[in-house]
């Protein structure tokens, strides 16, 4: 036994770290241990022990990330001959089992329809009922005489025969669903814009008028209609200007005191008869709410408004008219969605500004505290949108996290399927090879569904508050624009994103399945080691 | 061939030096000065074989003031496994390497 101050250091340390040793090792330490003694160079014996102590270090990684396991059952085989084989099938099928455990949660189901539906980044060709879904409940409902259920077949049909005959159906049994001509309106005008309008047209603005005669959009409707007759390609803004009946039309629709796009009355539409039929893809409601149409002419209305507001310097007529504009731009504002909110904003700012210059100077005061008051708001917007933006790269980066991991389970899946049916119908049983694919499969699947179920979980969050009746149409519908993320992510990862909105979901997949490859090998390695080695002691 | 068995240099050069002395018991020190492997190649090895009843294993009598030494040997079942092991990692090219005379661990 050699004296030399390594030599004993390294006996002394490897002795020492031999009483934190798995048991299961440490009767091979010992043996070690002793082979050390006859060691002589100093160089050798410290190498020698560097190497004892890196496999007992292996050993108590191993122990410390299977003791779990092997708590919960694998103890049953550890007396028999080939008990790592057996105990690996038993963890394979705790880790099936708990993988399909995984598809009785409705938000988990919920996960993988979406991340499927949106794989190509367009869901808009899937987003209706299906035709044969929206063909059965459109006989059910004209059976049933459902006019709610007709007039949802209506908004959501796209062939425009069968949608207008469930829209009259629909209003025949119950008027207060006449504001569905509006969509069939706005989508006859939405294909080609060259094409002449469909013979019903006018039959839907005329019902329009006589059910909601206050309201302003069907006049855009009308306006909207007179500009696609007039074929515009180039002087558009001038042509249009200089159009009589354009003019008109649009100035009944800025006297008109009411303005609503039937926005609400959409997405209550489709959040009923979503919660009626227990629809579990908030994706075809999603599309739903983006799909509802808003008064095609928005753009022109501030054309409309600049026009009016330049073309007189008579401080009479310049006041009413101002008067005009920023009263309509007020009741734009109080729409629900965002876009006819900041287009009527600055319609009614243009308006009070206007107003600025000609109003008495009784009036100036409260003018004056109206356009700062506004002026603050768009600072606020800004301030609105620069969060919303942050929301959305945060939810782009859990959509990317289901899509990624839904790939990976499909392919998990797959790579089971074929493994298992090799072993099955080649009689492969014995193959280490493909009880290796077989096993690691298994545990990527179940390591994709924890992680997708996570990254999910605010998403089905989302929904929850959506789907709540009480949740305001204003708050429930931007919730479910998150919903597009998942349509953005993959034609982020095809076309190239910011770095910032794609480094922490591609870190997250790094590591983790870094992390589920480092815990497959190790459970693989756990299974090659011996049992306790009885004639040792 | 032990399912447990992995097909590796390592693997057959331990093979091959218990192979040249089978009726002998080897410590594990002199095996790793033949083969040239160290410590913590060896005994992750010797652990598998023994495992897969390859080796058979025994302390050797104490001496006073020397804690007793670990010994191995092929069992009858490993010399015909080890065997079987090595001329099939011959055919597929894994020809091990022993270290030379003298050479240190």
């Amino acid at each position: 036994m050699s004296s030399h101050i390594i030599c004993r250091a390294s006996r002394r340390v490897l002795s020492w770290v031999l009483h934190f040793a798995p048991a299961r090792s440490r009767d091979w330490g010992v043996a070690m241990l002793a082979e050390l003694d006859v060691i002589d160079h100093p160089v050798e014996s410290l190498n020698w022990s560097l190497g004892c102590l890196a496999i007992i270090l292996r050993e108590a990684v191993v122990n410390a990330c299977l003791g779990v396991c092997r708590d919960a059952g694998f103890w049953i085989m550890a007396k028999e001959e080939g008990s790592g084989i057996r105990s690996l099938r038993i963890a394979a099928v705790v880790m099936l089992l708990a993988t399909l455990g995984f598809f009785i949660a409705p938000s988990f189901r919920q996960a993988m329809s979406i991340a499927a539906d949106t794989l190509d980044g367009a869901p808009w060709a899937r987003s209706g009922s299906g035709e044969k879904s929206l063909d059965q409940a459109r006989i059910n409902a004209e059976r049933q005489r459902d006019a709610k259920m007709l007039a949802y077949v209506a908004v959501h049909e796209e062939r425009i025969e069968l949608a207008q005959e469930s829209a009259d159906h629909a209003v025949a049994i119950d008027p207060q669903w006449t504001w569905i001509y509006y969509v069939l309106a706005y989508r006859d005008m939405a294909g080609d814009p060259r094409r002449a309008p469909a013979p019903q047209f006018a039959r839907w603005i005329e019902n329009l008028h006589r059910w909601d005669p206050q309201n302003a959009v069907t006049y855009f409707l009308e306006a909207e209609r007179l500009v696609h007759a007039m074929h515009l390609d180039r002087n558009a803004k001038q042509k249009v200007l200089e159009n009589k009946a354009w003019m008109e039309i649009m100035a009944r629709g800025f006297d008109a005191p009411k303005y609503n796009s039937y926005f609400q009355q959409g997405f209550n539409l489709d959040r009923d008869i979503a919660r009626q039929r227990g629809s579990t893809n908030p994706l075809r409601f999603t599309v739903g709410v983006v799909a509802h149409p808003l008064p095609p002419n928005l753009i022109w209305a501030v054309q409309y408004e600049r026009f009016v507001l330049s073309s007189t310097k008579n401080p009479s007529d310049l006041m009413q008219q101002a008067q005009l504009v920023a009263a309509f731009g007020e009741r734009m504002m109080a729409a629900d969605t965002d876009f006819e909110q900041i287009i009527g904003h600055k319609i009614a700012l243009d308006g009070y500004k206007k107003l600025q210059q000609v109003a008495a100077p009784a009036d100036q005061a409260l003018i004056t505290a109206r356009v700062t008051q506004l002026e603050s708001m768009r600072v606020e917007q800004m301030q609105a949108y620069r969060i919303a933006t942050g929301i959305t790269n945060a939810f782009i980066t859990n959509a990317v996290i289901v899509q990624v991991c839904f790939i990976l389970i499909v392919i998990a899946a797959v790579t089971v399927a074929v493994s298992a049916g090799f072993s099955v119908f080649r009689n492969a049983k014995g193959s280490r090879k493909i009880n290796l694919i077989f096993y690691g499969a298994v545990g990527i699947m179940l390591v994709a569904c924890i992680v997708a179920f996570v990254a999910y979980l605010p998403y089905s969050d989302l929904v929850t508050q959506a789907m709540d009746p009480q949740t305001p149409v204003k708050v429930g519908g931007p919730l479910l624009l998150n919903f597009l993320s998942f349509t953005v992510a993959p034609r982020l990862l095809l076309f190239g994103a910011p770095a910032r909105v794609y480094v922490w979901p591609y870190l997250w997949i790094v590591v983790l399945t870094a992390l589920s490859l480092l815990a497959l090998w190790l459970v693989l390695r756990q299974f090659r080691r011996p049992g306790p080695q009885p004639h040792l002691r | 061939m032990g399912n447990g068995i992995r097909m590796s240099r390592q693997t057959v050069a331990v093979l091959v030096s218990l192979l040249a002395e089978p009726t002998s018991w080897r410590y594990g020190y002199d095996l790793s000065r033949e083969t040239g492997l160290k410590s913590g190649t060896l005994y992750p090895i010797l652990i598998r074989l023994t495992a897969d009843s390859w080796l058979k294993t025994r302390w050797e009598e104490a001496e006073p003031g020397r804690p007793p030494r670990h010994m191995y040997r092929l069992t009858t079942n490993g010399l015909h496994q080890a065997r079987q092991f090595v001329a099939e990692a011959k055919a597929r090219g894994f020809v091990p390497q022993l270290a030379p005379e003298g050479s240190r661990a």
